[in-house]
This record gives structure tokens, sequence and C-alpha cells, in this order.
């Protein structure tokens, strides 16, 4: 995997597009677990979302800076 | 009772696995980006050699054209040779001249020491030895010249000093270049290298020797090579010495500071077969840690 992206002769490092894209399934998973009342099985929902969110960030990135 | 209570810890335990996951996960991923040997900024280099002529004048022809790939030896640019010729015909008519000057002065010579003494005085026949041999070192300081001129005929032709390209060409016909003036860079070929700027404090992760793999910006190619060698000194920033040579310490002193850069120089060891490699290409250069050679045995 590329430790960097280009866009239109833009060389940014692909964690930028991997946050974005993190971001992304976030708000849908975000979505899909408060239909499924997860929220209601967890201590505090805020930090909870953080956590998740980190994880979604951090394990593709891992992948590519191993 | 019992029921709102197992929520009450299923509760707890579920964000707490979430937690402690993303707290590991975050370090994992901080020490890997920021604790391992690799940068965004590498640059292709190559060794420019800078074609000075060897005596100046007019452009008479200029043999190459721009980007050119011309071989050790090959004609670059011609400098008008005419002024070359006449001064080496000169030299020689000076030649000529000292040499018959010399065998006159080594007749008289001949002559005056088979002549008895009363007819040359001892002191005409020393100077008649003399002259001779004054003569003949007259002879060899033209014969010299005319060896000048023509080494100067010679390198009124500039010829390439090694293989390799030549780049942004300017020079013209009719121009006129001086004597050491720059006028012509060519890049050798097979020079090429590629310079790694490493944050300073992932110098200790980097050793003489380590693979390296360089992925060309914005393109799928990687180059691959090994470490060879590591800048030991930068400029300081903060101590730019002054007209008297005085330090001159810069005095602001930043609470953010940011790591220095060391230039990591990388040979090439593999090239893709369809890449063309130009100096001054950006890549990302990551360093393969093999524990080749102890850091100890360098000398530090």
């Amino acid at each position: 995997m590329q430790l960097d992206i280009t866009l239109f002769g833009i060389q940014m490092p692909t964690l930028l597009l991997i946050f974005v894209m993190s971001a992304v399934v976030q708000i849908l998973l975000d979505r899909m677990m408060s239909d499924a009342g997860i929220y209601n099985h967890v201590w505090h929902p805020g930090l909870f979302r953080t956590a998740v969110f980190v994880c979604l960030f951090a394990i593709p990135c891992l992948l590519i800076y191993r | 009772m019992n029921n709102s209570k197992r929520a009450k810890l299923l509760r707890f335990s579920i964000t707490f696995l979430v937690l402690s996951l993303a707290i590991f996960l975050g370090l994992m991923l901080w020490d890997n980006y920021m604790n391992s040997a690799w940068t965004r900024d590498g640059r292709v280099r190559a060794d420019v050699v800078m074609v000075a002529p060897d005596v100046g004048g007019l452009v008479g022809r200029v043999a190459v054209v721009d980007n050119q790939f011309v071989k050790k030896g090959e004609l670059l640019y011609q400098i008008d040779e005419e002024r070359f010729h006449h001064a080496l015909h000169e030299a020689q008519a000076i030649a000529q001249t000292r040499k018959s000057e010399y065998e006159m002065k080594q007749h008289q010579s001949v002559r005056r020491l088979a002549a008895d003494d009363e007819i040359v005085s001892a002191e005409s026949r020393d100077d008649a030895l003399y002259d001779a041999q004054i003569a003949h070192a007259r002879y060899e300081e033209a014969l010299t010249q005319v060896e000048t001129q023509k080494l100067n005929l010679d390198r009124s032709s500039i010829r390439a000093p090694c293989d390799g390209w030549v780049s942004n060409l300017l020079l013209r016909k009719g121009d006129y270049v001086d004597r050491g003036e720059k006028h012509m860079a060519l890049i050798t070929s097979g020079s090429f290298w590629i310079y790694g700027y490493f944050e300073e404090h992932k110098l200790s992760l980097i050793h003489i020797g380590d693979s390296a793999e360089m992925k060309m910006l914005g393109t799928k190619y990687t180059v691959k090579g090994h470490v060879e060698s590591i800048a030991r000194g930068i400029s300081d920033r903060d101590n730019v010495t002054d007209g008297r040579l005085l330090a001159n310490v810069n005095p602001i002193f930043t609470w953010v500071r940011l790591a220095q850069r060391i230039p990591v120089r990388i040979h090439i060891d593999e090239v893709p077969a369809d890449l063309i490699l130009s100096a001054g290409m950006t890549c990302s250069v990551s360093i393969i840690p093999t524990k080749s050679i102890p850091r100890s045995a360098l000398k530090m």
C-alpha cells in the first residue's frame, strides 16, 4: 500500500484519506447502532463513539504503517 | 435488582473494552507512524559536471542538443579555432628562429673552442659556450610554447568528461565564453542516488547497509536500494557567522521545536525498467531494518 496518495499533483499522506473514509463509516455505523439500541447498553455513549472511531481509523492505518 | 446490577456491569464492560482497544490501537499507530524509519521527504540526486572551457573564445558550433546522451570524449561544442591556429603557427615560427639561433651559436662555440689562444681569448671562448647554452634553453622554451599552443587548439573542442546527459542547454553558436566559465551541465550517467531527509530522532533506527524502498511520487513504481551513508553534519540555522566572524545566535527560541532533518544517502540497486529517473524527483523512503553493521562498530 502507498504511504502517500496523489490528488491533482498534490502529495498527501494516506492517513488523510483514511481519516475521511473512517469518518463516513463512523457516521453510518453510528446510525445503525443507535437504531439497534446499542447505546442503551453502554455506559457513556460519547466516550464509546470516540473509541469506536479511533479503532476504525487506527486499524486500516496500521495495515499501511506496519 | 440483580438484573439491573448485571446490566450496569455490562454497560461498563462494553465501554471499557472498546475504550482500551482504542487506546491500544492508537498508541500502536502512534509508535508505528512516529518511530519507524520512513520519510516522505526523499529526493533523487545525481552528480552534475559543470563543463567549462579551458580556453576562451567565440562558440563556433554547438554539437549537441538539449537532453542528449553523450559518450565520454564526444564533442560538446567547438570554440572558434582560427585564433589558435594562428597562435600555433606563430609559436612554430618562433621555435624555428630559436632553433637556427641555437645552431648558429653552437657552430660559433665549436669554432672558437677549436681556435688557439692567440686568436681567441679565453673569455670570448667562454662567452660563446654560454651563448650556445642560452640559445639552447631558449629553443626549448619555444618548443614548449608550441606544445602549449597545440594544447590550446586541442582544448578549443570541448569534449564530454564522462558519459551523461546534457541538461538545460542554453549555449548557442556565437556566444562568447570565457575561460573557466561554466556553460553546460552534464548529468553523469549511473551516478543517481537518493537523499532521504530523516528526522533526527529516527536516525538511531537506520543502519548503514539497511535495505530501503523508495516509492516515487504519484506512481506505482518502487525503487530498491540500501543505505550507503548518513550525513555527519548539517548547518546550524540558529548560528550564522556574521561579517566579523562572531557567532550570530538567534535569540528567538520557540516553544514548539521541529526535529532537524539529516540527509541519509541511499544507493540505488534496482530501478523498474520503464521508470525514467530524473534528478530532483520526489519519493517516500522506507528503511527496512536489517541489523547488518552494529552502530558501535562505526566511529561516532
